[in-house]
């Protein structure tokens, strides 16, 4: 092309003027440290553990890219996946590049990407960028913003990451069964120059949720209230691998909700945090405020700061109760205030091969359950059995880590672990027994 | 004179027959008879090691021994048999003579006559009259067998029924038991304000159903055992069954039932004798007629003091017609005779016919039933439990399926029921007694 030095100029002004625009925009809709003219501009790809230090997706992994002439590639291919949520119980799950869900698609503010979509699966499909600023015909949906990708085919998005923060991506195309089969995943975008302190530890979870009867072995979409398997990355504890820190530590947990349909106040024991970003922008340092749970709601993404300066092994779970049970279930008598044992006992007399079947329905563990299920499955502590699964892991704070070491549990300190009141504690201080 | 006394002596000859040894000869028969028509072991006709068979639990075989030797209508069966006999018996006799003797005083003088005479017609028709007598004989002893044959399948239906009127009992029972259970539960739940009243009384409701059944099962398991009881020909006796002796499908050979059933027939066999005895009895019966009241003898007389001996001769003279009747008579009884046979060939053909294809569908059934539709309530049972287990269901859920699984071998015991009866109609008519057209499947409940 033969350009004349007026019609760069007018092509740079223009260009410049509609960086500008776009920088205006994207401000106002997200969060940018670039200039319009770089965001008109090419600037070079980001190189993690250079340009960012990379996130941890725990149980999950990082996407794989190679730059072609400075644009960022990267290929999903959706497809169905054996999937196993903890050890016993394995499902036949939608994801994407063999994993549920989907790596994380990890880049640089500024960086051009180009994704290739493979369709593997047996039906349409499509892949939403789920927060991102980018033009409307990238956006995913079927139907909406473009044809959907039949099987068989490989589509090509393209676009220029305006935005810096926690995004994810999911299918958009018969959005209920194919999320619910588990099509989706984080998509983290750096910033090219941070204006605040790089966390030590950024650590990225997706949650979601799902319907799996026990004794079955494929999720059913149609599910509309009652989820049974709530999961971190698509894990349920105890397969939930833990986070750490050492004291000190600026810590990151960005939590990413893709459930259908709950949202999810996530907390954590023994910190206090603050809630740094939304997937709508940085939160500016005066809008911020101290927490100890942050709900996460369905189509949203939060990012948790803080210094982990509490040693010890600390909950980081759902708040909800039931998403801390896998595979509850809510059509059974109330019990509370009858022998349980009886009940058993009863059975027995009502099937009587049940005496062969082994019992403990209602403890955990010693009857026969369905296969491929984890009903009621929950972790086994250093003090006994943590009655939790689900949304459930643990944040390990030590003075002295091994990196990539599992520090094992804490160890307290004497005197600092809840004991049985003695007689003389209760006399001392008139508490009747 | 020689005339009459080889006409005496042959007489003699013939009153020489014995009932004991006929009488002997065709139990004897009849019990070898029985023996390979009914697959059983060698009847034991002492009635009291057959009581004492009765103090343990007892086996559909075991009650079928017991009953020959304990029925009245075995007993009876034999002794129809006797009486055969003693007909048989008499078919060799000849009627005694007849002595005469007329005194006379006639004014001074006594007149004296004195006739022996014997009676032709037997002496005359003997061989004829025993070849109808070994037909009818032959009809009794095909009789006698059938009545035991059907006997012995009587008793193996009314073993069937009694093992299964005790199975529903059992499932009664288990359903009782399973019901009690879960109202015990309930009401511990509705006291802890866990359940309300409603659903209490659905738990009340169901207990009290089961509890009913469980009353009438019962009752229709004892009197099951009675009529079996009363069949063993023990009215008395507590009659315990052995429960090892399972109702299962059982292993026949069907082929060619139709036929086989038609060549083993003891009906049949006893029309066909009866035609036999009937076409004997019409070519007799001319004859019979004739000679009805015939007789030759000897006469001695003194009179005026004379004395003189001869031969008589009495003979009925056919002016009236008498002998006409008579064939007519023996040759449409022996049309009747026919035409029975021919009515009981027909229903033997039909009844194994229509067996044949009631048991191949109670088979099928059972088959379904005892392969799928049981098991696959037992299956569902077992995965209840895990669910249970699991804490996915509760107790009540439980109950449901245990419900819908003891329905499901109720249904199955009905089935088993059923194909038994069946497959012991065949065996009936196998062994020679056409079924009773009413021997299928009872219901249980």
């Amino acid at each position: 092309m033969n350009l004349s030095r007026r019609s760069f100029l007018t092509r740079s002004t223009s260009a410049a003027l509609a960086g500008a625009a776009l920088s205006r925009a994207a401000a106002a809709r997200g969060a940018t440290t670039l200039t319009a003219a770089e965001l008109a501009g090419a600037l070079p790809p980001g190189v993690p553990n250079v340009d960012y230090r990379p996130v941890i997706t725990p149980d999950g992994a990082t996407l794989e890219f190679r730059v072609v002439d400075g644009v960022k590639v990267f290929h999903l291919v959706a497809e169905e996946v054996e999937h196993e949520f903890a050890p016993g119980m394995t499902v036949r799950a939608w994801g994407y590049n063999g994993r549920v869900h989907g790596p994380t698609i990890e880049a640089l503010e500024g960086d051009r990407v180009r994704i290739y979509v493979t369709n593997r699966l047996d039906a349409p499909t499509t892949v939403h960028w789920h927060g991102l600023i980018l033009p409307n015909g990238m956006d995913g949906i079927g139907g909406l913003t473009q044809r959907p990708i039949l099987p068989g085919e490989t589509f090509r998005y393209e676009f220029t990451l305006r935005q810096h923060g926690t995004f994810m991506y999911h299918s958009h195309h018969d959005e209920m069964t194919q999320m619910a089969l588990g099509m989706m995943g984080l998509f983290v975008i750096h910033p090219r120059r941070p204006s605040e302190p790089a966390p030590d530890r950024d650590y990225a979870y997706l949650l979601s949720e799902w319907r799996v009867e026990p004794g079955a072995r494929r999720p059913d979409p149609n599910e509309m209230s009652d989820f049974n398997v709530l999961t971190l990355n698509a894990k349920i504890a105890p397969a939930t691998s833990a986070m750490v820190a050492r004291t000190g530590e600026r810590v990151r947990i960005r939590v990413g909700n893709l459930s259908a349909m709950d949202h999810h106040p996530i907390h954590l024991h023994g910190h206090t945090f603050t809630v740094v970003e939304t997937d709508g922008g940085v939160i500016p340092p005066a809008g911020r405020w101290p927490e100890v749970s942050a709900l996460v709601p369905t189509g949203s993404t939060r990012t948790l700061e803080f210094i982990a300066d509490n040693p010890g092994d600390w909950a980081f779970h759902c708040h909800m109760t039931h998403h801390v049970m896998t595979q509850m279930s809510h059509g059974i008598p109330n019990l509370i205030g009858v022998d349980a044992s009886r009940f058993d006992e009863e059975l027995e007399r009502i099937v009587p091969r049940y005496a062969d079947m082994g019992q403990g329905a209602h403890a955990h563990g010693g009857g026969a359950i369905p296969p491929n299920s984890l009903p009621m499955v929950g972790t086994r502590g250093p003090f006994g059995y943590v009655t939790m699964s689900g949304m459930f892991t643990l944040l390990k704070v030590r003075e002295e880590l091994r990196e990539g070491v599992e520090p094992g549990w804490y160890e307290h300190p004497a005197g600092t672990v809840a004991l049985p009141a003695s007689a003389a504690d209760l006399a001392r201080d008139g508490v009747a027994h | 004179m020689k005339l009459f006394a080889q006409t005496l002596a042959l007489a003699l000859v013939a009153s020489c027959t014995s009932v004991a040894r006929i009488t002997e000869r065709e139990r004897d028969q009849l019990s070898r008879e029985l023996h390979a028509r009914v697959e059983t072991a060698a009847p034991d006709l002492d009635q009291a090691r057959s009581l004492a068979r009765l103090e343990r639990p007892i086996g559909r075989d075991d009650a079928v021994a017991i009953a020959l030797a304990l029925a009245p209508e075995a007993r009876e069966a034999f002794a129809a048999l006797d009486v055969a006999s003693a007909a048989r018996a008499r078919a060799e006799l000849v009627r005694n003579p007849l002595a005469q003797l007329e005194v006379l005083r006639l004014g001074g003088d006594t007149d004296v006559d004195f006739d022996l005479s014997q009676p032709l017609a037997e002496l005359l028709t003997r061989r004829a009259r025993i070849e109808r007598a070994d037909a009818q004989m032959q009809a009794e002893r095909q009789h006698a067998a059938r009545t035991l044959v059907r006997l012995a399948y009587d008793v193996r239906r009314a073993w069937l029924e009694a093992a299964a009127a005790e199975r529903a009992q059992q499932l009664a029972e288990e359903r009782f038991e399973a019901e009690a259970a879960a109202a015990r539960l309930a009401e511990e739940l509705h006291a802890a304000g866990n359940l309300v009243e409603s659903e209490l009384a659905l738990s009340r409701l169901a207990l009290a159903g089961a509890r009913e059944k469980s009353t009438a099962a019962q009752m229709r398991a004892e009197l099951a055992l009675l009529r079996l009881a009363r069949r063993l020909g023990a009215p008395d006796a507590r009659v315990e069954l052995d429960r090892s002796d399972e109702l299962g499908a059982p292993e026949l050979a069907l082929e060619s039932l139709a036929e086989s059933a038609e060549a083993s027939s003891l009906d049949l066999r006893e029309a066909e004798a009866r035609v036999d005895a009937a076409a004997r009895a019409a070519g007799l019966a001319g004859r019979e007629a004739l000679l009805e009241r015939s007789s030759v003898g000897v006469s001695a007389a003194r009179d005026d003091g004379r004395r003189g001996a001869g031969l008589t001769l009495g003979l009925a003279l056919p002016l009236f017609g008498g002998v006409d009747v008579a064939r007519a008579e023996a040759r449409a009884r022996l049309e009747l005779e026919r035409e029975r046979h021919a009515a009981l060939s027909l229903d033997v053909h039909e009844r194994a016919n229509t067996l044949l294809k009631s048991y191949l569908a109670a088979a099928e059934r059972h088959h379904t039933t005892a392969q799928e539709l049981e098991p696959a309530a037992r299956r569902f049972v077992d995965d209840t439990l895990r669910q249970y287990n699991a804490m996915q269901i509760g107790v009540f859920d439980v109950l449901e399926a245990r419900r819908m699984e003891l329905d499901a071998q109720e249904q199955l015991l009905a089935r088993a029921l059923e194909l038994n009866l069946i497959a012991a109609d065949i065996e009936e008519l196998r062994a020679g007694s056409l079924p009773q057209q009413n021997a299928l499947a009872p219901e249980l409940e």
